[in-house]
């Protein structure tokens, strides 16, 4: 018993100072600059319009990666097909590189002339573009959404879906049904990290969109050019916006997480 | 209860082994040897690794070169002076950071110029030839940011300077590094950006891009200027640094990379 109780006490001051490290990291931020300036910067032009930008954007994104993500979940999760390893981890490649590699990748697919006039036809362009905004955050998103979906898949005894079927459900009617409604916990913490992961992408949006101030400039991109600048609270007032938005993220999974640890 | 020990001694052992590799990350910090560190333009990455390196082999010292663009360096001298030397790319930078006491003045040494021209797809399929070119209508052009990088500024001057007006439209992005520009030429995603002529000596860009000349009366060259900051750790390291960019030694390796003096 007073071995356990040791086991314990460590583990709680270790973990304890990880955190610690962590937060401090993170609160150093409001000490770069006094704090009215920053403030100040928070409620400036360009930061209102990176965030409102960044906003948009990651709505969008997201809402594009949760639909491109649940069919390809279902599937990964559900069938067993050749070549399903390969497909999955090409998929899973952006998660492993640099952003700015992703970023590269998509500039010089999409930015190729047959690939770019085939979207022109149909009023997209997304090189230089907040059209191309959204795809790089989508790209960058959808690795992490399809995982976390397919996990949620997996968890859902198949005797639900078998009894559904036997019931007389089409495979159509099973998923939207019975399957969708029981990775609900799932899908809803693939929307918070995707758009934690869409409103924080930057290397992709860099190379992709371009950079420019004032119009293809998301929260990250502000906090970039800024430190170019020289302009050391207006970096600061958009690295605190992407802290509040990356800390309701991942708040929500946490939430989400604990709810579903006390009612299974 | 042996396996458990056993179990335990292994993990002590892998302890250690984690600690020894992460510290030998940084051999440098270890030893005794003396560092530098050289906040420098991004544009000179070619010929200051090869500087850095020759003044290494000649010195007991080992220098740190951190890149990246004027103002983003003039930015981290500003929050943290933790540079020795400084080198940006125009000397307007220079003088910002004199002027905020940063810099001794009597520190500052000129090295090279550095020359804008108007970078172009390889073989010129748009026919450029001169900035006025750039206002023609249709053409996208690739812009540094003026607040970011020392090209973005020049680019903006000589426009002005040359009374060019009606490229804004043709603008299609405002890229805050220099090299994103050559990156979007080489990609063929722009037709033309004004950048630094000696970035596109470099074998590997050559044969991507090509190089529409400024006439020297229309042209603003900035000088690449270097100086030793306030305050830094190895005052007499830094200024032997300085004094070499400037030698005759270093001015063969300038050339080498399209640089003039």
């Amino acid at each position: 018993m007073k071995k356990s109780g040791f086991f314990r006490l460590f583990l709680a001051g270790f973990s304890f100072i990880v955190v610690g490290t962590v937060f401090l990291s993170i609160a150093s931020l409001l000490f770069v600059d006094s704090p009215d300036a920053v403030i100040r910067c928070l409620f400036s032009e360009e930061i209102l319009y990176a965030f409102r930008l960044s906003l948009t954007t990651a709505v969008i994104s997201t809402s594009f990666v949760i639909c491109a993500a649940v069919p390809v979940a279902y599937l990964f999760s559900r069938y067993s097909f050749f070549g399903k390893r390969l497909m999955k981890t090409i998929l899973y490649i952006p998660v492993a590189f640099p952003e700015i590699v992703l970023g590269l990748c998509l500039l010089m697919f999409f930015g190729s002339d047959i690939v770019r006039r085939l979207f022109q036809t149909v009023g997209l362009d997304f090189v230089f573009s907040k059209q191309g905004i959204v795809l790089a955050q989508f790209f960058t998103a959808l690795p992490y959404a399809i995982r976390i979906i397919k996990s949620a898949f997996d968890g859902i005894d198949p005797q639900y879906e078998f009894v559904s079927r036997s019931l007389g459900y089409t495979p159509l009617r099973t998923f939207i049904h019975i399957s969708l409604p029981l990775a609900k916990r799932g899908i809803l913490a693939a929307v918070a990290i995707s758009f934690a992961r869409c409103a924080g992408a930057f290397g992709s949006v860099l190379i992709l969109a371009g950079g420019t101030r004032m119009v293809t400039e998301t929260l990250p991109i502000a906090l970039f050019l800024n430190i170019s600048y020289g302009n050391m609270s207006m970096a600061v007032a958009a690295g605190l916006m992407l802290v509040v938005i990356a800390f309701a993220g991942m708040y929500i999974i946490e939430t989400i997480e604990s709810d579903s640890d006390t009612t299974v | 209860m042996k396996k458990g020990r056993q179990s335990v001694l292994l993990a002590v052992f892998a302890a250690v082994a984690l600690t020894v590799s992460f510290l030998w990350l940084n051999p440098e910090s270890g030893r005794e040897k003396r560092s530098l560190i050289v906040f420098s333009a991004a544009g000179l990455l070619k010929p200051m690794d090869e500087l850095a390196a020759r003044f290494e082999s000649e010195h007991e010292v080992k220098v740190i070169l951190n890149y990246g663009g004027s103002g983003e360096l003039l930015g981290k001298l500003a929050l943290e002076r933790s540079a020795d030397v400084f080198v940006p790319a125009d000397q307007k930078y220079m003088a910002d950071a004199t002027g905020r006491g940063w810099i001794a003045e009597s520190t500052v040494v000129p090295l090279v110029s550095h020359v804008p021209a108007i970078a172009v797809v390889r073989g010129n399929p748009q026919g450029i030839s001169s900035l006025s070119d750039l206002s023609r209508a249709g053409l996208a052009v690739a812009m540094g940011d003026p607040d970011a990088c020392a090209i973005g500024k020049i680019t903006k001057a000589l426009l002005a300077k040359n009374g060019i007006s009606g490229v804004d439209g043709n603008i299609k992005v405002i890229a805050p590094t220099v090299n994103q520009l050559l990156l979007y030429i080489a990609a063929g995603k722009a037709d033309a950006a004004v950048i630094w002529e000696d970035l596109v000596a470099w074998g590997e860009t050559s044969e991507s891009i090509s190089v529409v000349r400024i006439p020297e009366e229309q042209n603003i060259v900035s000088k690449i200027t270097a100086a030793v900051v306030s305050h830094c750790a190895g005052r007499e390291d830094a200024e032997a640094f300085v004094k070499f960019l400037a030698s005759e030694e270093a001015c063969d390796i300038w050339r080498k990379w399209g640089f003039k003096r």
